[in-house]
């Protein structure tokens, strides 16, 4: 599904991630942990073709480099990212930036977009599984949300689009114990054997509801460590510091 | 000098027209007066700084006054949504006079006319206006259906230059919806100013559209003044979309307890356009509320300007003034000049304004794109709903929608 | 001495102003009245060089054909040119003094009582003083160690003797001879101010100040600064007025121009105390002051702060031309008028060159029957990408008979640059002076208390030395306006 090869990006001539390798095939879970500062977040950006992350290097996905491909090729061609911190964007309605993001997703493929209606229909049956409100969706795009429903509204975008691999960003941070469960069940409920997940996160806890094949330690803009599960337990009770010199 | 004799000539010509009363004829002739003596407008008066109408107006000396006798008109213009119609076409007003319940529409006929020390443009029009309408509310009224003021410019008009005043009047507790559009039918060179005049008597509410869309080759000055009595209302919402000159200017004064007025203006100009606002408002009594918002997109080698004054008087304690603008320049050659104005003389208020201008924001286009909308739609996106804000104001479901599809109109177009 | 004995003793009850007293020195006066005489007159007592009288001579010439401007909020009668004296010296310090020594006894108690003596000065941490006491220094210290790091600090007249190629150069490099009527005046017969250089990449080690008394009756004062900050330097200068109790309005038309030449940065802070007129705004100082920085260096930077609380009418705007790539500009006021003052003041922002910013950050607080303007320019030139602007201009009103006044002037003709501007206007709350009262401070403490707290941003951007009399200033200045 996706292999990075010797990944280097660099912010305003600032090397942040420094020749980082890492293969994750269909249907897995890797976690990337690391402390406050080692680029985890970069790597995020660097993934989805942000302007103004200089990447070197290879990004395999589904066997073509994608490494030259701007944003939303990248997006329409199944990466998602679950941003830490979902933009507000006044004016811009929910609902309508949902169906304009799924049509032009859907029309890239090839496939038929949606009316009205069918979209409507959709995001009703997505959104109540999710507990969101639809007052929610009649608001302009995450402006005056709470953290919970910001992160809530990153997964119903997921599971409308529907991506191959899916990034999520410090997707814990500022979630209560509710609402993490529900976004993590609603995760959970995305997972496939045709679907891969990278999960970046400073802190064990979101680990706990969704379980991951792979964890690796990320420090200094390179992965430092890796490991099944338990490497997340380790790193919980000892603290990152045995893997930063 | 020259420009200003052979407009004193024009003068001479213009007052042989058979709509001018002898009675008026005094008052036109001293407005004429007055302005031959503050002349034109230029730049370096602060009243016309960043004017497009001072840079426009240097050709008076070419102006033609002309009066259209033609009271056809084209119907297909008309808004398909229940409404009582006001025509006006080249400056006069065409259609039926209303007469029912409540609401009367007459042709325009008040002698009063007053004057602005430093706009001259004012006595121009004061001297040179045809009659436009007059409406009336009657006490108690609440007019059933919007009032929808036609403004048509022929081709065939021989001058090019129209001057039109118009009155409108709300009798304690009532209210009103009125739309006003611009429709030209030609493409020539006109200068038009338009010089209405508002009332509003105690718990009156007038709600007020204007689409002043697309034209080539236009000068529009548009002048309001509204006065509001206690407790009265005045909300306005201006779109103002590719207008290739033209200032929107308000004079609001709040004369009783609990008046409110709210201003409201989208700016989406490309190509050489260029739009200013300049908006006064005078809180001369307690608890009175303003609010002022405007939101400018601008394309191309387009130019606006806001310029928005709170003045609030030492007995206006409890004021509440608020006023917001705030622009996206689009286009390496796009400009924004503001000038948002507070002169306040009593303490116990609560006045504030804001603006701000710049591209748009690149991390929310960003977010747009990681969903899988191209850089292109995501501008759209982002132009739409910046300028949507203005529109969401509005509660007449049928003008929303008029003023929705300019929105998409424009974003198609671009 | 019995005369200001005197005077003291009738002052001294008069808190409204601390230092309005007057020095008994014998003056030398030139004769009334704007003419070349007296421009020729001015020149020659300074032992002028000639290209200099040329230049005065040239700005002269300018004048006649220029108009004074209207076009401000606060209005002044009309000044008689004619009837004013346009250079004063004290007679025994003709050519200067040499040390401290010869410092007349007179203006030393004056500068006591000022808080200032001279001769703590010398043992005062890191501060220099070129006092100017009417328009002619008495006296610079520190200037042996300054010469050592190749710091040039001395009046403008002497500037214009030992280093006329830097003042030839630079004087009237930012603010044209030409700029507007009161510039030209100024230029016409300016009678001294201060002159610093500071070499390529010395960092100044002490603030540099001087502080201006206006004395003589009838005396316009014209002081001129010049300040060079040389590529990799920097300076902090501060500048303090306070002058004597008057029944006629003085007036005060300075010029200062800064230059910052690459990476360097001018820091300068203005305490501002002259005479305000009394309480019903008879006298009083007109301080029309025309203060202008270049950045002319890449990544340069100018700062202003200022702290205006005196003079009858305050009509300035501290600008920054932000002419090098990356250069900065910033201004922190706080402007405060009472009974019957009047204040028009801001700044100019021009961003010319790429990636510029500027913050403006304005207080201004009126109380009695006063007015106060802010009047700014932001002005964003369709070359200078990627500049921004913050400007924030906030006002607090006491009482209903004054007035505050907001006209910023927003020119944004680049798409790449921001310009945000706030502004607010608020009142001193009941519920804030109760709290403060009811915990045993008296009206006047608890106002000096919330209105110190309110220009918080802006004082603390003065050096230490300031800051404390600054904020005793705030208090003063308010006294009476509540209650």
């Amino acid at each position: 599904m996706i292999d990075i090869k010797n990944l280097k990006v660099s912010v305003e001539d600032k090397d942040i991630i420094k020749g980082l390798n890492l293969k994750i095939n269909k249907g897995e879970v890797h976690a990337i942990m690391g402390p406050n500062g080692s680029g985890k977040s970069t790597l995020s950006y660097a993934l989805s073709g942000k302007e103004g992350y200089e990447a070197e290097g290879e990004i395999n996905y589904n066997g073509e480099n994608i490494l030259e491909l701007n944003t939303e090729e990248r997006a329409q061609k199944g990466i998602f990212l679950a941003f830490q911190y979902p933009i507000e964007i006044p004016g811009v309605f929910t609902n309508n930036f949902l169906r304009t993001s799924l049509n032009s997703v859907k029309k890239a493929k090839g496939e038929k977009e949606l009316n009205a209606v069918e979209f409507l229909n959709l995001v009703k049956e997505k959104s109540e599984k999710l507990k969101i409100d639809k007052e929610m969706l009649s608001r302009p795009l995450n402006v005056g949300f709470s953290g919970g429903e910001k992160k809530r509204n990153e997964i119903l975008q997921m599971s409308l689009l529907e991506p191959n691999f899916v990034i999520m960003d410090e997707t814990d941070s500022g979630l209560d114990i509710d609402a993490l469960k529900i976004v993590s069940n609603g995760v959970n409920a995305m997972r496939s054997p045709k679907r891969s997940f990278l999960i970046i996160t400073h802190y064990q806890r979101l680990l706990n509801y969704i379980k991951p094949d792979f964890v690796h330690v990320f420090s200094d803009g390179k992965i430092v460590e890796s490991g099944d599960w338990k490497l997340a337990l380790e790193l919980e009770n000892d603290g990152y510091a045995k893997f930063v010199s | 000098m020259n420009d200003l004799d052979k407009l004193k000539d024009h003068f001479k010509g213009f007052k042989n027209f058979d709509f001018i009363s002898n009675e008026s004829l005094q008052s036109r002739t001293d407005a004429f007066d007055r302005f031959c003596k503050k002349g034109i407008p230029n730049l370096k008066q602060e009243h016309w700084k960043y004017s497009p109408l001072s840079k426009d107006l240097v050709h008076f000396e070419d102006l033609k006054f002309s009066k259209n006798e033609d009271k056809s008109y084209d119907k297909s213009h008309l808004e398909a949504f229940d409404h009582y119609p006001v025509l006006v076409k080249d400056g006069f007003l065409i259609s039926e006079q209303v007469s029912e319940e409540g609401l009367e529409i007459t042709k325009y006929n008040k002698e009063y006319f007053y004057e602005i020390q430093k706009n001259q443009i004012l006595d121009f029009n004061n001297a040179f206006f045809m009659p436009g309408f007059e409406i009336k509310i009657a006490k108690d009224y609440k007019v059933k259906k919007p009032i929808v003021i036609y403004n048509f410019f022929s081709k065939k008009f021989e001058g090019n230059n129209i001057n039109n005043k118009s009155f409108i009047y709300l009798d304690k507790n009532s209210k009103a919806e009125i739309y006003e559009k611009n429709i030209f039918e030609g493409e020539q060179f006109l200068f038009f100013t338009k010089n209405l005049e508002i009332e509003l008597e105690e718990n009156a509410h007038l709600v007020k559209y204007y689409l002043n869309s697309t034209n080539k080759n236009t000068t529009i000055y548009n002048f309001i003044r509204s006065k509001l009595q206690k407790s009265s209302v005045f909300e306005k919402f201006n779109f103002s979309h590719n207008v290739s000159s033209c200032r929107d200017e308000i004079i609001s004064d709040l004369n009783g307890r609990d008046a409110f007025v709210s201003l409201n203006n989208i700016q989406h100009l490309s190509q050489k356009c260029f739009h200013e606002i300049k908006w006064e408002i005078n809180h001369n009594e307690e608890n009175t509320k303003s609010s002022q918002f405007v939101k400018s997109a601008l394309h191309d080698e387009s130019v606006a300007a806001f310029q928005g004054k709170i003045y609030v008087n030492s007995k206006a304690q409890k004021t509440d003034g608020y006023q917001l603008s705030r622009a996206l320049l689009l286009s390496d050659q796009s400009k924004f000049l503001a000038k948002p104005e507070l002169e306040i003389y009593a303490d116990d208020v609560k006045c504030s304004h804001g603006s701000s201008s710049g591209s748009i924001d690149q991390e929310s286009i960003f977010y747009l794109r990681s969903r899988g909308i191209s850089e292109q739609e995501a501008k759209k996106m982002m132009i739409e709903g910046f300028l949507a804000e203005v529109i969401n104001k509005i509660k007449n479901e049928n003008i929303k929608n008029i003023f929705y599809s300019k929105l998409n109109e424009i974003n198609q177009s671009s | 001495m019995s005369a200001s004995d005197e005077l003291i003793q009738q002052y001294q009850d008069r808190t409204e102003y601390d230092h309005g007293f007057v020095t008994d020195i014998e003056t030398i006066d030139v004769p009334k009245g704007l003419s070349e005489e007296t421009i020729k007159f001015i020149s020659n007592q300074k032992k002028e060089p000639q290209w200099m009288l040329d230049w005065r001579l040239n700005a002269f010439n300018r004048l006649q054909k220029m108009k004074e401007p209207d076009w401000q909020k606060p209005k002044y009668p009309k000044i008689n040119y004619q009837d004013l004296y346009y250079y004063s010296a004290p007679k025994n310090f003709k050519d200067g003094p040499k040390s401290l020594d010869e410092i007349d006894p007179e203006i030393k108690k004056t500068y006591d009582k000022l808080g200032i003596p001279l001769e703590e000065q010398k043992r005062l941490a890191g501060v220099a003083v070129d006092a100017v006491f009417d328009s002619v220094s008495v006296a610079t210290t520190f200037k042996d160690k300054l010469k050592e790091i190749g710091v040039i600090f001395c009046s403008i007249s002497e500037a214009t003797r030992e280093h006329p190629e830097l003042v030839q150069k630079y004087l009237g490099s930012v603010i044209p001879v030409t700029d507007h009527y009161f510039a030209t005046l100024n230029s016409a017969v300016f009678t001294d101010g201060s002159f610093v250089y500071i070499p390529p990449g010395v960092r100044c080690p002490m603030e540099l100040s001087t502080y201006f008394r206006i004395n003589a009756e009838n005396t316009g004062q014209f002081e001129r600064t010049l300040i060079i900050a040389d590529k990799g330097s920097y300076v902090s200068y501060l500048e303090g007025c306070t002058a004597p109790m008057r029944d006629e309005n003085q007036l005060h038309a300075a010029n200062v121009e800064l230059i910052a030449l690459d990476d360097a940065e001018i820091k300068y802070s203005t305490v501002q105390n002259w005479y305000p007129g009394d309480k019903d705004g008879k006298g009083g100082i007109y301080n029309f002051v025309t203060k202008r920085g270049d950045c002319r260096g890449k990544n340069s930077k100018i700062s202003w702060t200022q702290v205006e609380t005196g003079s009858a009418i305050t009509w300035k705007y501290p600008s920054c031309i932000l002419r090098g790539d990356n250069s900065q500009g910033e201004f922190y006021s706080v402007a405060i008028t009472n009974n019957c003052q009047m204040a028009d003041t801001g700044t100019k922002m021009i961003h010319l060159g790429k990636n510029t910013k500027s913050k403006i950050i304005s207080k201004g607080i009126s109380a009695g029957r006063a007015d106060n303007m802010y009047r700014g320019l932001v002005s964003i030139h369709p070359k200078a990408s990627g500049s921004k602007n913050f400007t924030q201009c906030d006002s607090l009103l006491v009482g209903n008979k004054c007035g505050a006044h907001t006209v910023p002037y927003i020119e944004n003709k680049n798409s790449s640059s921001e310009v945000e501007h706030e502004a607010t206007t608020s009142k001193i709350s009941d519920d804030q002076l109760f709290y403060c009262r009811q915990r045993g401070l008296n009206q006047e403490e608890a106002v000096s208390l919330i209105v110190n707290g309110f220009c918080k941003e802006v004082l603390q951007q003065l050096p230490m030395e300031f800051a404390v009399e600054a904020q005793k200033l705030v208090g003063i200045s308010l006294e009476g306006s509540v209650g």
